[in-house]
């Protein structure tokens, strides 16, 4: 059964779920502002009633958001981006947040949205795997490969960074 | 988990995901809403322009985003020429070259210096291609003006700022006003006095970088107010901290450094030092002020060491606190290679913590 949105359903959706899904977001792309575009993106096309919720609102925004960012990578041959990182750093380390946003980038996807949704989308195992439909445990397992593997990935840049500087 | 882990994940939560805008749905929106927005935004600009404008869009023979050559030097451009946008221009060896921009902007440039004018989607850009520029923004009203690089972008916010670009790198300095500076996912803002480079070798007293242009001597009496707290006489420093680490201090202040470490950045020095005075009027026995020679010493260590990776002012927003939380911030920083001995590595935990931390912005 479909089921269209009203718009305070949709602002309460938003409310509620856009840390995860932008965090989701920028898992497939490495500007925060096209992050935010395909975010807007989906929830104007809910307002719109373009796209309807079929089951667990959930996990359909993020199937909806992983559809329009793997869309957007594929159509950035024709954009201009300024790259721009989707991490706030404390002062002083903003060529760690850098390397971090790096050091993700080389990650399997899978583990990476996974990092990002629990770390920075604040999601619990449980959440996250609402989100991605994938078990729970599955979800955590994910979550302890990746993360000793970005863990490896960025002393690796950190480094040869050093390197460099020397 | 390992405790490796356990201690990356503590680390990971220093940086927090940048909070996404709020979505506006009070009506119907399109899917290409935002373009549109800028499509009627630019169109709209252009209109201004147009009806405000038109005494200096007249002497252009062709598009507005090109150039009038003001001052020609030894260049093969004359005085009064007009140059259309996406074509190079270049000043000739010695000379600079005066260009005036479709906004009034103008654009002088070093000799064998060669730039493009260009119009972006909401307003000019000015792609230098190699040397150095010193631009002085007229008052984007409508739209925006932007200095590019192979490796930089310089976003105007009403200025008078300097750009070079060599083989090493881009470094950009600002004389007056600000400008915002992205290298690849840095964005970094930029305050009268302080520079910034893509290489550190490019790093340099801004007085020296300027002094080829016409204008020389009103920027760098522009610059003078920043560099002044440089010339003052140094107080007299504790005989405690000489002693501790003689062979790390850096250079007196009070001479501009000829090596190639780069002036300190102090955009509001005046200012500060009222902050200091009223902080012992309110509450001395709450946070007791350091002396004024360990200032020093923990602002030259500041300046010294830091200054090589990343602009010192952006400190002054750093509230932490505890000292632990400055002394985690410093350690990291070591890691990355700044040269800081393990004596002056304490100097700067307190100057920092006692200059910038959590308590003292609450006295402020």
């Amino acid at each position: 059964m479909t089921e269209r949105l009203d718009r305070d359903s949709v602002r309460r959706l938003y409310e509620e779920h856009a840390r995860g899904l932008i965090a989701y977001a920028c898992s497939f792309v490495t500007s925060f502002a096209t992050a935010e575009d395909i975010l807007h993106q989906v929830f104007e096309r809910l307002l719109r009633g373009d796209l309807a919720i079929t089951a667990a609102p959930v996990s359909y925004l993020y199937r909806a958001v992983r559809n329009a960012a793997l869309n957007k990578v594929r159509d950035r041959a024709v954009e201009v981006d300024f790259d721009e990182g989707w991490l706030d750093s404390p002062v002083g380390m903003e060529h760690v947040a850098v390397e971090l946003q790096s050091a993700l980038r080389e990650l399997p996807e899978q583990q990476r949205e996974v990092i990002l949704l629990h770390v920075w989308g604040q999601m619990s195992f449980e959440e996250v795997a609402d989100a991605l439909e994938i078990p729970p445990n599955t979800a955590a397992s994910r979550y302890r490969y990746g993360l000793s593997k970005l863990r490896e990935q960025f002393q690796v840049i950190e480094r040869s960074r050093h390197g460099q500087r020397r | 988990m390992d405790n490796e882990d356990r201690e990356f994940e503590t680390f990971l939560g220093q940086f927090e995901l940048r909070k996404p805008r709020g979505l506006s749905i009070a009506a119907p929106v399109e899917d290409a809403r935002r373009t549109h927005r800028w499509i009627w935004a630019a169109v709209a600009a252009v209109i201004v322009a147009s009806v405000f404008s038109i005494p200096v869009l007249r002497n252009f023979t062709r598009g507005a985003s090109g150039a009038i050559v003001e001052a020609a030097g030894d260049s093969n451009y004359a005085t009064g020429d007009t140059i259309a946008a996406n074509q190079a221009i270049r000043s000739g060896s010695f000379d600079p070259v005066m260009l005036r921009l479709a906004d009034g902007t103008r654009v002088e440039m070093r000799g064998q210096s060669e730039v493009l004018i260009e119009k972006a989607n909401d307003g000019l850009r000015v792609r230098l291609s190699r040397g150095s520029i010193l631009v002085s923004a007229a008052k984007q009203h409508d739209g925006h003006l932007y200095v590019e690089t192979e490796d930089t972008v310089v976003s105007v916010l009403g200025t008078l700022f300097l750009v070079e670009r060599t083989s090493l790198g881009t470094r950009v300095g600002v004389c007056e006003g600000e400008v915002e500076v992205r290298h690849g996912l840095v964005l970094r803002k930029l305050m009268p006095g302080q520079q910034t480079s893509t290489n550190p070798s490019m790093v340099g007293p801004l007085v020296d970088a300027i002094s080829w242009s016409g204008s020389a001597p009103r920027l760098i009496a522009l610059l003078q107010p920043v560099t002044a707290p440089q010339q003052q006489p140094a107080p007299p420093a504790p005989e405690k901290e000489q002693k501790e680490a003689p062979k790390e201090q850096p250079a007196p202040p009070k001479e501009e450094p000829k090596s190639e470490k780069p002036p300190a950045p102090a955009p509001e020095p005046p200012r500060k030092k009222e902050p200091p005075k009223k902080d012992e009027e309110v509450a001395p026995a709450q946070n007791p002020q350091p002396d004024a020679g360990a200032n020093r010493h923990g602002k030259e260590i500041l300046d010294r060491a830091c200054s090589q990776c990343h602009v010192t002012g952006i400190v002054e927003t750093t509230r932490y606190n505890s000292k632990e939380a400055y002394a985690s911030l410093i350690a990291r920083q070591r890691q990355m290679g700044a040269g800081l001995t393990d004596a002056e590595t304490q100097v700067l935990i307190d100057y920092l913590f006692n200059t910038y931390g959590a308590a003292q912005r609450l006295l402020k």
